[in-house]
């Protein structure tokens, strides 16, 4: 009963429009004021979260996505990949899809990715006759590959949720987000073969395809840097963002490709992102620490552990709500206030914490394109003038492919598993 | 100098300190495996500065209005139901932060009477971090007071 009461409370409040952060956290102290438990916890966790090397991470690898971003790196990547595979059947959407891939691999975060690509895919590919809903759609589900490919920011925030390795999910991310990738590549030649004829296709002479390489081979070259250093033990996630920013820094330094005021603009948004991210995580681990006293999360567990006693079926149950919240949520806030409440019933499962990650976070970039809440719509209505009706008729189709893939991921965890694990 | 220029300018610099740590942290890496010399002040610097950035930009996030929050339904009110929905979270965000900036000072002024420091090689006061809590916080509730008071002000002379 009790548990019903705070949720009920909890969401009641979430939808007056209260910030997230303080939501959750007076939700917490206020329990904690009833429960005649000391509000000294509440300044403790801010401190923890600020005083914390692994989520150090999080500014770190938005900075350094917020400076190529600004650099305007998207159109090298884009050329790059439009120069070897433009003449394919539905080549510039690949392009997207490739491009995509590739800032991911250097990107934490979804809105970065899709931010960057989209500023020139969108218009390129409606230049060259592709339908506009499927150009919004391929763009909003493009970007979203930024979390499942690491670098990955939600990673790292559910990593220090559950108190696992971040290099472990990193590494973990790999095989889905390959797979993801090509999905989407699949999807999108039969959509050009079938329902798109009219598309042209770019074709490029050798000396334009070794121009675009030299363009976009430096950015392969740092996400190399990067993840290779984390896998090779060379240096921590946090670490590597760190090195991330500096060659980021000096590459559009070198290359004179920011001016000074873009690069201020860059930490703003570095700051603001991040301010935002920490405030719900401390007020996340308040409510969670404060649920956990009243025992909530552990009678969940008894209960599901009682009722529901197989794996898939509990899964089903945390991917039916999770779609169901991300319509009106957005990532970060469905991790902090869903792990909490799920993780005791997750161990009492005996569910691998990792694969529930990466299933997790699957369905959390549905979520990113669900209207009408969703990063990813908001940077493509910016961009493509767009209206939410648009974006949701095209994001349709991809979110049943993330569909498909968590489905695929539940009976295969090897394709998740196997790098981290057995590689 | 009036309020809108501090706040912003803590905006700013809370943001030049994430670049500091970056620098910072890549120097750290590039001095152990350059030049051999693992450095024993980055990882709890950069710490450091964390707290002091992440908090410092609390008071800037809310004047610009940054806080992540569920829009659905104040996106669909009218202007009346916005004011009295902005107006509710004015007093959650109110009663939490004081809470916050009068627990953290107490353990920030607990730390500074007994001469706590950190328990690492640089041996740092204790305070010099957790006093940012207190600080930024109480930053914050000054900033959202005066939200408050102009809220009751046009309640008032309606």
């Amino acid at each position: 009963m009790t548990v019903a009461l705070i949720l009920f409370f909890l969401f009641f409040i979430l939808f007056l429009g209260v910030p997230i952060a303080f939501a959750l956290g007076s939700l917490g102290l206020s329990l904690m004021v009833l429960g005649d438990i000391s509000p000294m916890m509440l300044p403790q966790t801010f401190y923890s979260v600020g005083d914390n090397f692994i989520l150090l991470a999080v500014p770190m690898f938005l900075m350094m996505s917020n400076i190529l971003l600004k650099a305007g790196v998207g159109e090298d990547l884009f050329n790059f990949a439009q120069s070897w595979v433009g003449n394919f059947p539905g080549g510039l959407a690949i392009a997207t899809i490739i491009s995509c891939s590739i800032f991911a691999a250097i990107s934490g975060s979804s809105v970065a990715t899709a931010a960057t690509i989209s500023t020139v895919a969108f218009p390129a590919m409606i230049k060259r006759g592709y339908h506009r809903n499927f150009t919004l759609g391929i763009l909003a589900a493009g970007g979203t590959l930024g979390i499942l490919i690491p670098p990955s920011i939600p990673m790292i925030v559910y990593a220090f949720v559950v108190e696992e390795s971040v290099l472990t999910m990193f590494l973990a991310g790999i095989g889905p987000g390959i797979m993801l990738a090509l999905f989407f590549i699949i999807f999108s030649v039969f959509y050009v073969k079938i329902f798109n004829k009219e598309v042209q296709n770019v074709s490029s002479t050798k000396e334009e395809k070794i121009e675009n390489t030299k363009k976009g081979l430096p950015i392969l070259i740092m996400a190399f840097i990067m993840l290779g250093g984390i896998y090779a033990g060379i240096y921590t996630p946090t670490e590597a963002g760190g090195i991330g920013f500096l060659i980021s820094f000096i590459y559009v330094l070198v290359k004179k490709r920011i001016t000074f005021k873009g690069f201020i603009d860059s930490g703003l948004d570095t700051m603001k992102t991040t301010v935002t991210i920490f405030v719900i995580i401390a007020g996340a681990k308040i409510f969670g620490k404060a649920i956990s006293l009243y025992r909530i999360p552990q009678d969940l567990s008894n209960l599901i552990v009682s009722n529901i006693n197989e794996q898939g079926f509990f899964i089903l149950v945390v991917c039916i709500t999770l779609l169901i919240l991300g319509f009106i949520m957005e990532t970060l806030s469905l991790i902090l206030i869903m792990m909490p409440i799920f993780s005791i019933s997750i161990a009492a499962m005996n569910i691998d914490i990792i694969w529930f990650g990466i299933i997790f976070t699957i369905m959390i970039e549905c979520a990113l394109i669900t209207p009408p809440v969703g990063l990813n719509i908001y940077v493509l209505q910016a961009i493509g003038n767009a209206k939410m009706g648009e974006i949701g008729k095209g994001v349709a189709p991809f979110v049943v492919i993330m569909l498909f893939t968590v489905f695929v991921v539940y009976f295969f965890p090897d394709i998740a598993l196997y790098i981290p694990y057995k590689l | 100098m009036n309020l809108d220029k501090i706040i912003k300018y803590s905006g700013y610099t809370a943001a030049g300190l994430y670049v500091l740590i970056g620098f910072i942290i890549s120097f750290e890496v590039i001095s152990r495996y350059i030049f051999n010399a693992p450095t024993i002040w980055v990882n709890e610097i950069s710490r450091l500065l964390q707290i002091w950035a992440t908090y410092l930009a609390l008071t800037y996030t809310f004047h610009n209005k940054e806080f992540i929050r569920i829009t659905v339904f104040y996106d669909r009110s009218n202007n009346k139901v916005k004011k009295i929905l902005d107006f509710i979270s004015i007093i959650f965000i109110l009663y939490f932060s004081s809470f916050v900036t009068y627990y953290g000072w107490l353990i920030a002024y607990d730390s500074f009477n007994v001469g706590r420091t950190s328990s690492t090689i640089l041996d740092l006061p204790a305070v010099i971090t957790e006093i940012a809590i207190p600080l930024c916080f109480a930053f914050l509730v000054l900033r959202v007071i005066l939200e408050f008071l102009r809220y009751i002000r046009e309640f008032i002379k309606k």
